[in-house]
């Protein structure tokens, strides 16, 4: 055990500093991590399981417009679970600081809806 | 990072750009828990931590409303906490900011509609920056922290705020 204590002392003097550089370098995400939920307008048949499935009713689906209100979502994917068609997955998008209300409402026209 | 504009007509600007001139850019954070479930308060304690280490960006957190620039609230502002909320920030000096971070402060979140609680701060305090996230990270705390102050861009700023993951500061 001598050279196990002995690379236990000599391991913080090798170690880096940890401390991140978030703004000035991009922000280091695990791949759990869960952004905001990203619509695939191509694959949107507008069935509106999505704002069935919301628990906190964030989804609103307007004749071609897809909106995430930001400042409702939890972040569950229960939207991506239920889309039939596999259209929205949940990016890594957290950067999403507005200075109004409706800032954090965002929009997705969906192009050919049925 | 887009360079502050000349004259904003947003006040919650104006008041950043102020801020901004006579603070020279640090920002000392009265945390007010508005009713939370302790997770925004967790992420915002880990801004102190090695790895995010806020302090590097010239943002503290002090004891007391009276020393603080920017009131930080997370939770739905229940009805019990509403006066002391509102006693918090008429305690701060001017100019100050809020920042609502989180769903519940924002919305209400999961909570939203129930009749103990105002279902976000936006009814009761005047809100600069909204944090979205349940709840949001550190870093998205820290964009928020420094939208407030003009060091970043917002996604409802003109021009600013593709916000897909590439740092906006200077």
């Amino acid at each position: 055990m001598p050279m196990d204590l002995l690379e236990r002392f000599l391991r913080p003097l090798r170690q880096r500093p940890m401390t991140r550089r978030y703004p000035d370098e991009p922000a280091i995400l695990a791949p759990a991590v869960r952004g905001l939920p990203v619509l695939d307008p191509s694959r949107c048949d507008s069935s509106a399981a999505c704002v069935a499935a919301c628990p906190t009713g964030a989804i609103e689906l307007a004749s071609a417009t897809w909106t995430i209100d930001a400042g409702r979502c939890v972040f569950c994917a229960a939207c991506e679970a239920a889309c039939p068609r596999d259209a929205i997955r949940l990016g890594q998008r957290f950067e999403l600081a507005a200075r109004t209300r409706d800032g954090v409402r965002i929009a997705t026209q969906i192009g050919g809806v049925r | 990072m887009t360079a502050l504009h000349a004259v904003p007509d947003d006040p919650g600007q104006r008041l950043a750009q102020a801020i901004d001139r006579r603070l020279g850019r640090s920002l000392h954070i009265r945390h007010l828990d508005a009713g939370s479930c302790n997770g925004c308060d967790w992420e915002i304690a880990a801004l102190l931590n090695p790895i995010h280490d806020v302090q590097r960006l010239g943002i503290d957190f002090v004891a007391s409303p009276r020393h603080a620039d920017l009131l930080l609230v997370t939770g739905v502002m229940t009805r019990n906490l509403e006066e002391a909320a509102l006693r918090t920030y008429e305690a701060m000096p001017e100019p100050r900011l809020v920042v609502a971070v989180g769903a519940c402060a924002i919305s209400g979140g999961v909570f939203a509609g129930s009749y103990a609680h105002r279902s976000g701060i936006d009814g009761t305090l005047p809100v600069d920056v909204f944090v979205p996230g349940c709840p949001p990270r550190p870093e998205a705390l820290i964009q928020g922290l420094l939208v407030a102050v003009g060091r970043m861009s917002a996604l409802d700023d003109p021009g600013g705020g593709s916000g897909d993951g590439v740092a906006g500061a200077d």
